[in-house]
């Protein structure tokens, strides 16, 4: 273990023990012998607390390239990264959580940003080297991708961001705040759905281990399965409101074709990234 | 050469213990005859931090009457100080609160000490320069008006933590990590949310610092829109919740409402004194201030432009406020002083550039005289006169100019209050109003924690109007009994002038080096 891991332990510990005097001298009885002891180191462990040990394994965990255990300016950014991450967290445990500004409760907080800085300190100095060593690996064993299917998560997210507007614009009743500017955006947003993401989903899945394509033909591609998978679902949806009577509406088409983007792309997840990966863990590296 | 890293280290541990000394010599030389906090926005302070430990939530209400709205700019700066109070305990003395507040002061002015060296050290590559210029750095002039890190106020937060902000700023737009970036975030989101005046003044000057570099701007584009969207989010909160309640209705007076905020003009500030920047930190410091401002500009270092960049966007705002009457993005008090602790600390600069300047070839002959005939160099007598009229330049400042207003500074309570006060504090519920003159009450609400009923305007302001106490005393026993607004339970006082009092509705419980504590009989 190097000096500079041992003095990180060792803030750590340091933290854990004063936060744990701390709160045993919060509960145990004034008259104890304890208390009594503690009530006079209850300032400096109190002060040491909130103002160095937090930001110095927020440091450590930020600047791990640092050779030095710590220097002037580690030592004057730990304690401005304490007291600011600190106060912070309290706000937003008050904020959000409801959570009540006791001793207790902001020593749960200290301790648990104490964990949390120190964990990712752990990993980035010890796993994410393998991690990144693994991945570089990973990579280069790769054959050259598609290169019309690096967009593929860009396109699913925003298509999932479309669809949910598009629902908010049902939602949202006339006169509402956003309705003027769901109803601007509702035709661009809907032609975007119409004509795009599933045909780039199709089109990357299917030809995912072609190397090269032309570009205006799977454009052209990609919006005649869009436009033929809305058709579809559009007959679909028309059909089952016959068989099992409901009001026929457009985003039920479009949640039916939603789902089907969403099938389609874990399956493109499935056999592009998981199968692929799989194999490497457990066949390649082996040899 | 490990006994050249031990040295090092040495170096660095006797320079922190001499920041610590500083600091506690220039923050507690002026308690050393009155050992509680001195402004009024202290005592405010401690009230709502105190409110914070009583009820263990966030306040966003006056805690003088515990009702009503107040909003919460600094909730922060009331968050770290409750923290303290928790943590430490201090509380089991009786003035746990007043502690924080006298601590406070000496750490925030131990941190602007040390991150002005950090700052000047980067700036300028030279230790010796930091050095100067966190001595320098205290040359700003505290006082009860516009006030400084003598007191434990959000504002003296603002100070220690600028020099940090611009240090973090210069090494996050040179380098390419995200380390320094994620600093600076953390360092702006709590600024904002501890003093916002101290984080909102850095607009201007970070704008014009990318337009002198526009492939700087090009390069860091993803981390300016990073800070972007963190100050949009954080305004948007801090102006949601303080101005609107997050109540929005429409955005038909938005732009009003935005102005209103953002722009400070002399209305609201008619009792400011007109302070003239040389005169307030002496002629000589401002001089040498622009010499620094010079040499920075001047500096290979492209990152060195920030700080005189800064100082002159704040000194532009004063002076805008002086011809128009108006100051935007904070207000003109806090915008002078940070100008003035700005330019102090970049008289240090100055300092240096001087020294540097005339010292710098007598430095290289005296390397060479020194290796060729390896006898006491006579030519280093200039050079240690120069050190030594340095050193005797800054004791004169540092002794003088940051005292100039000592006398100035009022006292809330007097220590002799303090029996009568905890007499309150052990023997009465904090739910039991008591009345008192307006300075009285404040300590009474900081160390016994009884709701009080006046109290002189600064931070907040009591609940009832400050001139009611004073025909309270002025008039006769039978008109008293009918003054009695707000239904107190005891009535606080000072004799000689006000006690003793002898009314049939009284009855005198404490009576101890001129204090009187009265109950009164329903």
């Amino acid at each position: 273990m190097k000096l500079k891991d041992k003095v990180i332990a060792l803030a750590f510990i340091s933290a854990i023990i004063a936060s744990i005097v701390l709160v045993t001298a919060e509960v145990t009885e004034p008259s104890q012998s304890f208390d009594q002891l503690t009530a006079f180191w209850r300032i400096p462990l109190g002060l040491y607390l909130i103002l160095f040990p937090t930001g110095f394994l927020f440091y450590s965990f930020l600047f791990p390239y640092k050779k030095t255990v710590i220097d002037i300016e580690g030592f004057g950014l730990s304690i401005a990264l304490s007291i600011s991450t600190i106060s912070l967290s309290i706000l937003i445990a008050n904020m959000l959580l409801r959570f009540p500004i006791t001793l207790e409760h902001n020593l749960i907080i200290i301790t648990a940003l104490n964990v949390i800085f120190y964990a990712l300190f752990i990993f980035r100095e010890k796993i994410v080297p393998h991690l990144t060593s693994f991945w570089v690996n990973y990579c280069s064993s790769l054959k050259p991708r598609f290169s019309w299917s690096k967009f593929i998560d860009i396109v699913f997210f925003s298509n999932i961001i479309v669809f949910l507007l598009l629902l908010a614009d049902v939602i949202v009743k006339y006169g509402e705040e956003f309705d003027q500017i769901l109803s601007f955006l509702s035709i661009p947003l809907l032609a975007f759905f119409i004509l795009f993401p599933t045909g780039y989903l199709i089109v990357s899945l299917l030809f995912s281990r072609k190397k090269e394509l032309y570009s205006t033909k799977l454009l052209l591609l990609t919006i005649s399965l869009s436009v033929a998978s809305f058709f579809i679902s559009l007959v679909l949806v028309f059909i089952s409101s016959f068989l099992i009577p409901f009001q026929f509406s457009l985003i039920i088409v479009l949640a039916l074709l939603m789902l089907f983007n969403i099938l389609i792309y874990i399956l493109f997840l499935f056999v592009e990234r998981i199968i692929p990966l799989i194999y490497f863990v457990f066949f390649r590296r082996e040899k | 050469m490990n006994s050249m890293k031990l040295l090092r280290t040495e170096f660095w541990i006797i320079l922190i213990l001499f920041f610590v000394w500083l600091s506690l010599e220039m923050t507690y030389s002026i308690h050393d005859d009155y050992h509680l906090p001195y402004h009024s926005d202290e005592w405010d302070h401690i009230a709502i931090a105190s409110e914070i430990t009583r009820t263990d939530q966030l306040v966003n209400y006056n805690p003088y009457s515990r009702t009503g709205w107040d909003p919460q700019w600094e909730q922060n700066y009331h968050i770290f100080m409750a923290t303290i109070m928790n943590v430490t305990d201090w509380d089991v003395v009786d003035l746990g609160g007043v502690y924080t507040a006298l601590f406070i002061p000496v750490l925030m002015t131990f941190l602007m000490i040390f991150f002005s060296f950090l700052l000047a050290r980067y700036l300028t590559n030279s230790t010796a320069c930091g050095i100067i210029a966190a001595i320098t750095v205290l040359l700003t002039r505290p006082n009860a008006n516009i006030l400084g890190y003598w007191f434990s106020v959000p504002m003296a937060y603002g100070m220690a933590f600028i020099p940090l902000i611009l240090y973090v700023f210069a090494k996050a737009f040179s380098s390419k990590g995200y380390g320094y970036f994620i600093v600076l975030l953390v360092l702006l989101a709590q600024g904002t949310l501890v003093h916002p005046a101290s984080v909102t003044i850095f607009f201007p000057a970070f704008a014009i610092y990318f337009l002198l570099s526009p492939k700087l701007l090009w390069q860091n584009k993803k981390k300016i829109l990073l800070i972007v969207v963190e100050f949009i989010a954080l305004i948007s909160l801090l102006v949601g919740y303080s101005v609107f309640q997050y109540s929005f209705t429409g955005y038909s007076d938005l732009y009003q409402t935005l102005m209103q905020t953002i722009s400070f003009t002399t209305s609201l500030y008619e009792v400011q004194a007109y302070y003239f920047l040389p005169r307030f930190i002496t002629w000589p410091i401002f001089l040498l201030g622009m010499l620094g401002v010079a040499s920075l500009f001047l500096s290979k270092k492209k990152e060195a432009r920030i700080l005189p960049l800064l100082a002159l966007t704040l000194i532009a705002g004063v002076y805008l406020f002086f011809t128009e009457g108006r100051i935007f993005l904070s207000d003109y008090r806090r915008v002078f002083m940070y100008a003035a602790m700005l330019t102090s600390l970049l008289s240090g600069i100055g300092i240096y550039a001087i020294a540097s300047f005339f010292l710098n070839p007598l430095k290289k002959r005296l390397k060479n005289y020194f290796i060729f005939t390896k006898k006491f160099p006579i030519v280093a007598v200039p050079q240690a006169i120069a050190v030594v009229l340095i050193a005797w330049f800054l004791f004169l400042q540092i002794t003088f100019i940051p005292f100039t207003h000592v006398n100035m500074l009022y006292k809330v309570i007097e220590e002799e209050d303090v029996p009568a006060i905890l007499w309150l504090k052990h023997n009465t519920s904090i739910d039991e109003v008591v009345l008192a003159m307006p300075y009285h009450s404040r300590g009474i609400y900081g160390i016994a924690g009884n709701l009080i009923l006046y109290a002189n305007m600064a931070r907040l302001r009591g609940p009832r109007g400050e001139n009611e106490p004073r025909e309270f005393w002025a008039v006769s026993c039978e008109q008293r009994a009918k003054l009695l607004y707000g239904n107190p339970k005891y009535i606080y006082c000072v004799g000689p002038y006000q006690c003793p009092l002898d009314c049939k509705f009284l009855k005198e419980v404490y009576a101890k080096d001129s204090r009187y504590i009265y109950e009164i009989k329903r």
